[in-house]
């Protein structure tokens, strides 16, 4: 057990080092010197000064070898220190701490959401197979499937803050203003969860075990609680997990639609200002989370099963 | 006659809605089981002796439909919602499912299972429950029987399990039980362990038996009656003195000669496909005796003796 | 007992039949929509937002152009972007899978882990931090969502080797002394080719997709190109004062989505009947 978590672990190393090493590459290989977007930005009046822009550059660093560059890009991620952000001045990492609650918050909210959405409707179509509404929900699924959760997005906005004003349809006030967001993330990113419980259920459904408790005399009810949802268990744990990766790389496009002050949002006006140390920061915690979260599920399956867990033990 | 008969099945239609068509995997079965009384249901996989005993208890999958007659102990199951049925189930039919190491929910430890089939059938306190759970693994001859209730069912072995199964089925006061399948993949020595199995659920409840196998041995050694099925009918039914000394129709007579005391010999061909059935003797395409007669006219059941009944023409 | 009624394979065929019909007029009016629709780029500023008419059927946008012909004038830009970026990432899928499954050992091994990081980040997020290394630019989304698409095609062409080296024909052309790259180039690449049919139809959908979104955020077709995502971005503006302007876009995207998707699990099920319940 012990072993398989430590292996784990392990793994992630040469991906985290990959992850920096591509996100270092934003400001090293991007086209123009990042040292005259730095200083346009510090000095907007302050022309083409060479000893000026001489300076900025011995600031940033840019003309020591790639390798030196990016170790101290590194050894500073390591002390938390991610540089300044070119446009404000204000550490990247204090940005980040601002703004992370906001994405995690939608993303929590948005996995919510589609694990009720998921897990109803999948019972619903899995408990009246082949029925008017089972046939109902799977067209809807395959067609939520093609539409961009974008434009459910602004659908939702023009229904519910322009026409019936129940949310705004901008910004953040209060936990209030993360439904809305929260729902359109949750929904787009449901029809997976609600096609694998359909399925699980329906695996299980025609399991021996099932077939014991039905002959057992319980109800299905009863068996639906009892046995089944703890044997769908594993795969929707396992799903969540790949859902949470799906709804924090979804929140990054809802952050932008509901103008909430996620890192999504943060990110995509820093690269679009060139604003290269909130790029690279915030791209390289993007990554982390999400390795960080593929780990947690690994080790999360260990815990499930006792079958697995067995196996586990045995092993050491 | 009536009054002893625990169940009594007249024109049992049994058929599956596909995509392809309608499967008709029960067709037209009438069998009776008296008080007491361990009847087999024989005969190979796909043939509907599983469907037939689904069908019974009414667990049959949501595209199957049934219809004709069910008489159990003089109720007519037939018209019974599924919350009637759950009454029945449990309490007064008990069943051992087949391929017990999947017929236990891996996820949930033994003792828990056995207290669902308890609670069924009265509701008992915590302590007293946990006494009746370990009664009933004793009855069963389990030997530690604490151990076995604290274990999840990976841990035990399919004989185990099939015991477990059994003593779910024992905490009702059921006058029938339907075993499906119990001696399916199992060695000899655990072979002998199910009969012993099934003999001791008698010894505790003197309830009558539906045992449905492919196990002609089997079968022939602990049923008091056998019938035979082929191609979702009943083609051969009489006591198992009368199936092993005087088998009469082909389909019986191939299948003693397909056991491996009798040489192995296989019968030539398949079943036919259950969706669109010949007119005929659903037997006559495999048979030697096959006439003209055998190919477009479908024959009936015919009694030679007072128990012993047979559908084929050539008697 | 309820009743259902079960569709038969019969039934199935028809709607097969229909969905097709009804992506090919789709496919003709997105592929000439300039011989078509040759006025979709006039600007009339007396047109400017109106409501969907006989004329307009979508309406009209902020400078007074149709948008019904604009819609399918942005599918075709799209398809076309999609159809070269399916292109693109199964030359490097099918090189990859081929490689990696037939090859084995540390290359094999190598190449998963490649995949592994690939996967697991989100389409949206990866394409963004590429688009942030190369500028944003036409061209540049075509490179992206290339980039981020083979990881599919090579999981799927790998497996399918795997399978395909142990066969029987591939052993007698090994044994008979064919050199590894006839093996692979004879005996394997047409083999493999068939299961990455539907995956490749799916794909085209998924390309579609992302080609949208992107656009929307900014960050794919730059203008004057017509796209339904960055048409989209332009409506979003105008949602209290012409909401009509969201739905044609949306309608025509969803279709063809659906409808491509649709065609690809046909296909999948005709295939591979088995694994219609598999695939979540």
């Amino acid at each position: 057990m012990k072993k398989i978590i430590i292996n784990r672990v392990l793994m992630i190393l040469p991906t985290v080092i990959t992850i920096a090493f591509l996100a270092f590459s934003i400001m090293y290989f991007s086209p123009g010197n990042p040292a005259e977007i730095l200083m346009r930005y510090r000095n907007p009046e302050g022309g083409t000064d060479p000893a000026a822009l001489a300076h900025y550059e011995e600031m940033l660093g840019i003309n020591d070898p790639f390798l030196t560059q990016f170790e101290n890009w590194g050894a500073g991620i390591l002390t938390g220190d991610f540089g300044e952000s070119f446009k404000t001045g204000n550490p990247v990492t204090e940005e980040f701490f601002y703004r992370i609650g906001y994405t995690l918050m939608l993303s929590f909210t948005g996995l919510a959401f589609s694990l009720v959405i998921g897990i109803t409707l999948g019972f619903l179509s899995a408990e009246f197979k082949d029925s008017w509404l089972d046939n109902l929900l799977r067209f809807t699924q395959s067609l939520k499937m093609s539409i961009p959760s974008f434009w459910l997005a602004l659908f939702f906005i023009y229904i519910f803050s322009t026409q019936l004003r129940w949310f705004s349809a901008f910004g953040y006030n209060s936990p209030k203003d993360l439904i809305l967001p929260g729902l359109v993330l949750g929904l787009s990113n449901s029809s997976r969860m609600v096609r694998l419980v359909r399925t699980c259920i329906l695996e299980e459904k025609g399991s021996g075990y099932v077939y014991t408790a039905r002959v057992k005399g319980l109800s299905e009810i009863q068996i639906f609680f009892k046995h089944i949802l703890k044997n769908i268990t594993l795969p929707i744990i396992t799903l969540t997990g790949v859902s949470l990766v799906s709804m924090i790389g979804g929140s990054l496009i809802i952050e932008n639609i509901f103008g909430l002050p996620g890192i999504g949002t943060y990110l995509v006006s820093a690269i679009v200002a060139k604003d290269y140390p909130v790029s690279m920061g915030f791209l390289f915690a993007y990554g982390v989370i999400i390795v960080f979260i593929n780990l947690f599920i690994d080790i999360v399956y260990q815990f499930v099963d006792p079958r697995v867990r067995d196996c586990a033990n045995a092993e050491i | 006659m009536q009054d002893d008969a625990v169940l009594k099945i007249t024109n049992l239609n049994t058929y599956f809605q596909t995509p392809d068509g309608n499967v008709s995997a029960v067709c037209d079965v009438d069998i009776e089981i008296k008080k007491g009384e361990i009847v087999g249901l024989i005969g190979e996989t796909g043939c509907g002796k599983s469907v037939l005993g689904e069908s019974v208890l009414k667990v049959l999958p949501y595209n199957a439909i049934a219809n004709g007659s069910i008489l159990f102990e003089n109720s007519e199951l037939m018209g019974y919602q599924q919350k009637q049925m759950r009454q029945i189930r449990g309490r007064k039919i008990a069943v051992i499912p087949q391929n017990p190491s999947e017929a236990l929910n891996p996820l949930i430890k033994n003792k828990k299972q056995i207290y669902e089939a308890i609670d069924h059938n009265d509701k008992v306190k915590g302590t007293e429950k946990k006494k009746q759970a370990l009664r009933l693994l004793q009855k069963m001859h389990f030997k530690e029987p604490e151990k076995v209730l604290d274990s999840y069912p990976h841990r035990l072995s399919g004989g185990m399990k099939q015991r477990i199964l059994a003593a779910m089925g024992l905490c009702g006061n059921p006058s029938l039980l339907i075993a499906d399948e119990p001696t399916k993949g199992l060695d000899a020595i655990v072979r002998s362990q199910v009969i012993e199995t099934l003999m001791l659920f008698k010894e505790n409840t003197g309830t009558a038996m539906m045992l449905i196998t492919h196990d002609l041995n089997f079968a022939i050694k602990v049923c008091d009656r056998i019938a035979v099925m082929y191609a979702g009918e009943l083609i051969e039914v009489g006591s198992s003195d009368e199936i092993f000394n005087n088998p009469l129709h082909p389909y019986l007579m191939g299948l003693f000669l397909a056991q491996p005391e009798n040489g192995l010999i296989p019968i030539e061909g398949a079943s036919p496909s259950l969706i669109n059935l010949p007119p005929g003797c659903r037997f006559h395409d495999r048979c030697e005796k096959a006439s003209e007669k055998c190919e477009r006219f479908h024959p009936e059941m015919k009694k030679t003796t007072l128990t012993h009944e047979v559908r084929c023409w050539n008697l | 007992m309820r009743k259902y009624k079960v569709k038969t394979k019969k039934q199935q065929k028809n709607l097969i039949w229909i969905w097709s019909g009804l992506l090919l007029i789709l496919l003709i009016l997105i592929v000439f929509s300039p011989y078509i629709f040759p006025d979709s780029n006039t600007i009339n500023y007396e047109l400017q937002l109106q409501k969907p008419s006989f004329q307009h059927w979508f309406g009209t946008d902020e400078f007074g152009r149709d948008l019904f012909s604009r819609v399918f004038n942005g599918m075709r830009t799209s398809l076309m972007y999609s159809l070269i970026i399916e292109a693109i990432a199964l030359t490097i899928g099918l090189a990859i899978g081929l490689l990696s499954g037939y090859l084995g050992g540390k290359v094999d091994g190598f190449f998963n882990y490649i995949m592994n990081v690939f996967q697991a980040f989100p389409t949206t997020i990866a394409a963004i931090a590429l688009i942030a290394v190369l500028g944003t630019g036409d061209l540049t989304l075509i490179i992206v969502l290339s980039v981020m698409g083979w990881v599919a095609y090579a999981r799927i062409v790998r497996s399918e080797t795997l399978i395909f080296k142990e066969r029987d024909f591939v052993l007698g052309a090994r044994a008979a002394g064919g050199s590894s790259a006839y093996i692979l180039g004879k005996h394997i690449f047409p083999n493999v080719l068939l299961p990455v049919l539907p995956l490749a139809t799916l794909m085209i959908g998924h390309g579609i997709m992302a080609i949208a979104s992107l656009s929307f955020l900014g960050f794919g077709v730059q203008p004057p190109n017509a796209e339904i995502g960055l048409m989209l971005k332009d409506s979003a503006t105008f949602i209290s004062r012409a909401p009509w302007l969201l739905v044609g876009p949306g309608i025509v995207l969803a279709m063809v989505v659906a409808l491509i998707n649709a065609l690809g699990d046909a296909i999948r099920d005709k295939m591979d009947p088995q694994k219609q319940m598999m695939e979540i």
